[in-house]
């Protein structure tokens, strides 16, 4: 269990299914970051107090598997919930399923969201798995 | 027989309601490897990301008049600049990224409807806005481009 309310210190996965979500130097790439185009929010989990293994049980469990046909977890790019703040976005944790929450608060305007998920992607600590 | 054409860009292949990977090659014949790659990367792009949700995380499926569009930049784009990374976005689009450093990149997208989407980060100063994009480059986009390559 994990508190409804995000705290800012509190550290934030994004699952990474592409190797083209990552540079050969190990650095994210934007794309990661941008919104769903028909939610206007980025999913992640909560990660805080989890080891290693926990979290990769989340990415296989709760987005690899869910997606038909499965893909393959590549790795992840964890932020600090005070990074994504910084940038204007919020975090709603609806917690569905356990330790899920949504970047919301994403600008309209695509150059506006892209400039954004730069600024995240440039924050972001990439782990491969 | 090699063909050296006006410019890098012959519109009327991409005016042909066919999208022909042959078309392409038989467009690229003096062009150079590099703008060639950049072209199958495209047409590689569209094969893998041409369904809904291509990416796990609900993404719009790239359109045929994306990759049609992105690939007449790349034939205008001035020689003197590098190649972009390609790349599909949720939106669909097709994005052109030009990458030195986390603080030095410059991105575009192309969604099929003569729209540049663009942002850049060069140092502590940002940008980003939309341009319209038919024959030409617009101003706006060569001059972020110098600027990532000043």
């Amino acid at each position: 269990m994990v508190s409804d309310s995000v705290d800012p210190a509190e550290p934030i996965a994004r699952f990474v299914l592409s190797k083209n979500d990552y540079r050969s130097d190990g650095t994210v790439r934007h794309r990661l970051f941008l919104p769903s185009p028909k939610t206007r929010q980025t999913s992640v989990f909560r990660i805080a107090g989890l080891s290693e293994n926990q979290i990769w049980e989340i990415g296989d469990n709760e987005v690899v598997q869910k997606r038909r046909p499965p893909l393959s977890l590549t790795g992840r790019a964890d932020l600090l919930v005070r990074q994504v703040l910084t940038t204007g976005l919020h975090i709603d944790a609806d917690d569905i399923p356990p330790r899920h929450a949504n970047i919301t608060n994403w600008p309209i305007e695509q150059s506006a969201q892209r400039l954004i998920a730069m600024e995240l992607a440039g924050m972001a600590q990439l782990y491969l798995k | 027989m090699n063909i050296v054409p006006q410019s890098r860009y012959s519109p009327g292949i991409y005016r042909n309601s066919e999208f022909s990977k042959k078309a392409f090659w038989q467009s690229t014949a003096s062009i150079g490897r590099p703008i060639e790659e950049a072209i199958e990367s495209l047409i590689e792009l569209y094969r893998q990301c041409s369904e809904t949700d291509w990416d796990g995380y609900g993404a719009n499926p790239v359109t045929k008049e994306a990759i049609i569009e992105s690939s007449a930049f790349i034939y205008l784009l001035p020689s003197d600049f590098p190649l972009p990374n390609i790349m599909a976005e949720p939106s669909g689009e097709i994005a052109f990224e030009w990458y030195k450093s986390k603080r030095m990149i410059f991105i575009i997208s192309f969604n099929g409807k003569n729209v540049i989407s663009y942002a850049g980060i060069f140092g502590s100063n940002k940008t980003h806005g939309t341009e319209y994009f038919s024959d030409t480059i617009p101003p706006v986009i060569l001059e972020n481009l110098r600027r990532l390559n000043s």
